[in-house]
């Protein structure tokens, strides 16, 4: 084989790898798309569940860790970070989540925020 | 691993190299609103000591580079997921390089970068305690074939150069 079609090759079998990561996150998105509710977590433990309603009264609160704080807000059927006291702000800038199974991690506070449906999939995964 | 001076020399400079790379990348602002999705250059460093002198002395450079690292940017916080994707990286690429040649660095590229991600993302789930983490994986996937492709490849041109000037 030449050296073209060897680098061709590789290059169609990892463009095939990202169809397929491409595949698996938009069948996960259509299995869990249904009404919502969002986990905070902190250190693996849930400490809080919210209800994501599409028209729901926005709200703060602050959620105290041992590590540090951070803000979240719930509007819209969406629930984000918008203001943490770690270093690196990575969860305030991860904007809004709104879909199953995404998720807001603040890794320096071990608070991670995630987002479910009461699809079967959750059931069987143990989510 | 037999050490000379000029090998202890170059390894040196990578060393330092590798970590002004990195130092540098962390002041970058992220370019997509994904965490953990970063361009990984310091890696084109460990995969050119890879293929330069071997597996012993790739790891050489990568947990120096990881552990200094910590201490440069301060983020100790980021050490656990650092070196546990940094040792699935280079346990896959040392694999790997044992088939691929120089000209199929950038495969080898891709390959430590899935891994990177990977164990980053098992290392994520075993600390939080949450195993829906894992769905982040796809995301993370694509992001390191893109990245992976980019860092091999300039870890393969920058090498051929390298080998031209006959400094090696």
């Amino acid at each position: 084989m030449s050296e073209f079609k060897k680098n061709a090759a590789w290059a169609a079998a990892f463009a095939g790898l990202i169809a397929l990561s491409a595949l698996v996150m938009l069948i996960h998105k259509a299995v869990n798309g249904e009404a919502k509710t969002a986990q905070i977590a902190l250190n693996g433990q849930i400490v809080r569940t919210v209800k994501l309603e599409a028209n729901c009264e926005p709200y703060e609160f602050t959620v105290d860790t041992p590590w540090g704080k951070n803000s979240i807000r719930v509007e819209n059927g969406r629930i984000g970070v918008v203001w943490a006291d770690c270093p690196d702000k990575l969860c305030a800038d991860r904007g809004f989540i709104d879909s199953a199974d995404e998720s807001i991690v603040c890794l320096p506070h071990k608070l991670v925020i995630t987002v479910s449906g009461s699809s079967s999939l959750d059931a069987v995964t143990g989510g | 691993m037999h050490m000379n001076t000029k090998k202890l020399t170059v390894m040196s400079l990578f060393l330092g190299l590798s970590l002004i790379i990195f130092i540098v990348e962390a002041q970058l602002p992220p370019i997509v609103p994904f965490p953990g999705v970063k361009p990984g250059l310091a890696n084109i460093v460990v995969l050119m000591t890879l293929y330069i002198y071997g597996r012993r002395e790739a790891l050489a450079v990568l947990v120096l580079r990881i552990v200094l690292g910590c201490v440069f940017t301060g983020n100790f916080a980021g050490f656990i997921y650092s070196i546990s994707g940094g040792a699935v990286s280079l346990t896959v690429m040392s694999m790997a390089a044992v088939f691929l040649k120089e000209n199929r660095m950038w495969v080898v590229s891709v390959m430590g970068a899935i891994g990177h991600n990977a164990g980053q993302i098992a290392a994520a789930v075993i600390v939080m305690r949450t195993p829906q983490i894992m769905w982040y994986l796809p995301v993370l996937v694509i992001s390191a074939v893109i990245t992976g492709a980019f860092t091999g490849t300039a870890a393969q041109l920058s090498l051929r150069r390298l080998r031209k000037t006959g400094i090696l």
